[in-house]
């Protein structure tokens, strides 16, 4: 055996060797993105139980807030179709609409003293903002891990491996720009 | 044989020498394949983690990007430099026969916190692989190094100030090597492992039970509670007096109870369970850090490919 087929040998094991690595990792990566997606799951489905408790309290007082309520509810079913359905396409729309109508709603409960003052509305007031943050915590985790396979795929020589083992994109979960707009307070009391 | 080529020598060498020759370039490809595939793959893991907020950080292996922090109590103290620190690592050699032999070294195992904006993360680092930015080599001539210049010590005895160290013999005149690395508290800290949050729930009490302690406690001041419910004044608490104190004592415990559930959380961070996922501690910045593990993936490959290289031109040489 000469020296060029041994070199050709320890070439052949370097790029073998190599390819399962790169094989390996997207296939981390993958299920990298597909656990993001599971980890913001838990915590939408979280807030889903607590939101009608939210509203029930509310109800109490606000008689005369019925479609704020209604938009809350509405966009909590949305949400959850979408939860249920893995549809990241959809989540993002039906996620700020939600918070949009949450944002409306905590504005709304200023003029209610009364019901500021009820302890399980402070309760489920904490609880809910503290989960909000948490999800747009997720939020950004998923973003970043479907970003990093997204660009994996497309980086030679990981695009090689993946369009061989057709690795796909992960599709990123984009909130509106609606969404990140501040509650117009004095719209609401007009 | 001195002055001949290296293939006559090769040509010229008995069996054994010839076959330890191969055994040891075997072993350096080996290792630098190992290494080099290591690293690659290392530095793959860290640019493929996302980076997680410790508030909301999920169950299991994540990557956690902030400052090192030191834990309250105890604080760790570096053995050489007496330096106030969050991790150390030291190793003391002394010179036999003009090589460095180790006398002494010992990692800390000692738990610290690393903080983000959102929150703070006990680290236990047992068993990372730890990249520290701080690193001094100093040298002397005993077992201890003795030539430490110290700035005054605080009330327990922790150093207060930088420590300067000042080698009392030059390099190769000492006895002794001194190393010492660190992460000190306020250092940029990058770790990857697995992230658990401890829920001490269970060594709460439930609401009923601290509702029943509260009673406990009112009852033994028996004049300040006849006071506050025995509101016709008869000197005994009736059923509607003694359902009011219960009602009292059940919205304090409420209060408290969630009080204790708002500070319930403990984030730690550890080595994963799973022996293929690497366990990272780093003073280094996330790009930085990857590229130092590039460029020894890189040196593996280079030792790899000398070693191999070397081993296929000895054997067409000698053995076939």
């Amino acid at each position: 055996m000469g020296m060029g087929a041994i070199a050709t040998i320890a070439v052949i094991v370097i790029v073998l060797v190599y390819g399962v690595m790169i094989y390996n990792n997207l296939v981390t990566l993958k299920h990298g993105v597909t656990k993001a997606w599971s980890n913001i799951d838990v915590l939408l489905k979280q807030r889903h139980d607590e939101l009608p408790k939210l509203v029930e309290t509310c109800k109490q007082y606000m008689q005369y807030e019925q479609e704020t309520l209604e938009r809350v509810m509405k966009a909590r079913a949305a949400v959850a179709s979408a939860r249920e359905k893995g549809d990241v396409g959809a989540l993002g729309p039906a996620e700020s609409e939600l918070r949009i109508g949450l944002g409306n709603l905590f504005a709304v409960a200023e003029a209610y003293p009364q019901l500021k003052a009820n302890e399980t509305f402070q309760h489920l007031q904490t609880r809910i903002s503290g989960l909000e943050n948490s999800i747009a915590d997720r939020r950004e985790f998923y973003n970043e891990a479907a970003n990093n396979n997204n660009v994996r795929i497309e980086q030679f020589p990981d695009i090689v491996i993946a369009r061989l083992f057709r690795f796909g994109p992960a599709e990123l979960l984009e909130f509106s720009e609606e969404e990140k707009r501040d509650v117009d307070v004095k719209a609401l009391f007009s | 044989m001195g002055g001949a080529p290296l293939s006559v020598q090769i040509r010229q060498a008995d069996e054994v020498e010839l076959w330890l020759m191969l055994g040891v370039l075997v072993l350096v490809a080996v290792i630098g394949f190992y290494l080099g595939f290591r690293r690659l793959w290392l530095a793959r893991v860290i640019e493929d983690a996302p980076t997680a907020r410790i508030r909301s950080a999920p169950q299991g292996y994540v990557e956690l990007v902030g400052e090192a922090k030191a834990m309250a109590g105890e604080p760790i103290v570096a053995p050489l430099s007496k330096t106030s620190c969050c991790w150390y690592r030291y190793s003391i050699e002394s010179k036999r026969g003009g090589e460095w032999r180790t006398v002494r070294k010992q990692t800390s195992d000692g738990l610290f916190l690393v903080a983000d904006e959102t929150g703070e993360c006990v680290v236990d680092p047992d068993g990372a692989e730890v990249t520290p930015g701080t690193k001094r080599v100093w040298y002397g001539d005993g077992d201890e190094p003795i030539t430490v210049v110290m700035p005054p010590r605080g009330a327990e005895g922790v150093q207060l100030g930088p420590v300067v160290m000042r080698s009392s013999g030059a390099m190769f005149t000492s006895t002794h090597r001194y190393t010492e690395e660190l992460i000190v508290p306020g250092d940029p800290l990058y770790a990857l492992g697995e992230f658990k949050t401890l829920d001490d729930i269970d060594h709460h009490q439930s609401r009923s039970e601290m509702t029943a302690a509260i009673l406990r406690e009112w009852k033994r001041e028996r004049r300040r509670l006849m006071d506050r419910f025995d509101h016709n004044r008869d000197g005994v608490l009736d059923a509607s007096e003694w359902e009011g104190a219960r009602l009292l004592a059940a919205q304090e415990a409420a209060r408290d109870h969630a009080e204790q559930l708002a500070h319930q959380h403990v984030h730690t961070l550890r080595r994963p369970q799973a022996k293929d996922r690497p366990f990272l501690l780093s003073t280094l910045p996330q790009f930085r850090l990857v590229r130092r593990y590039r460029w020894e993936a890189f040196g593996g490959f280079v030792l790899f490919l000398a070693a191999g290289g070397l081993l296929t031109w000895i054997s067409t040489l000698r053995l076939w």
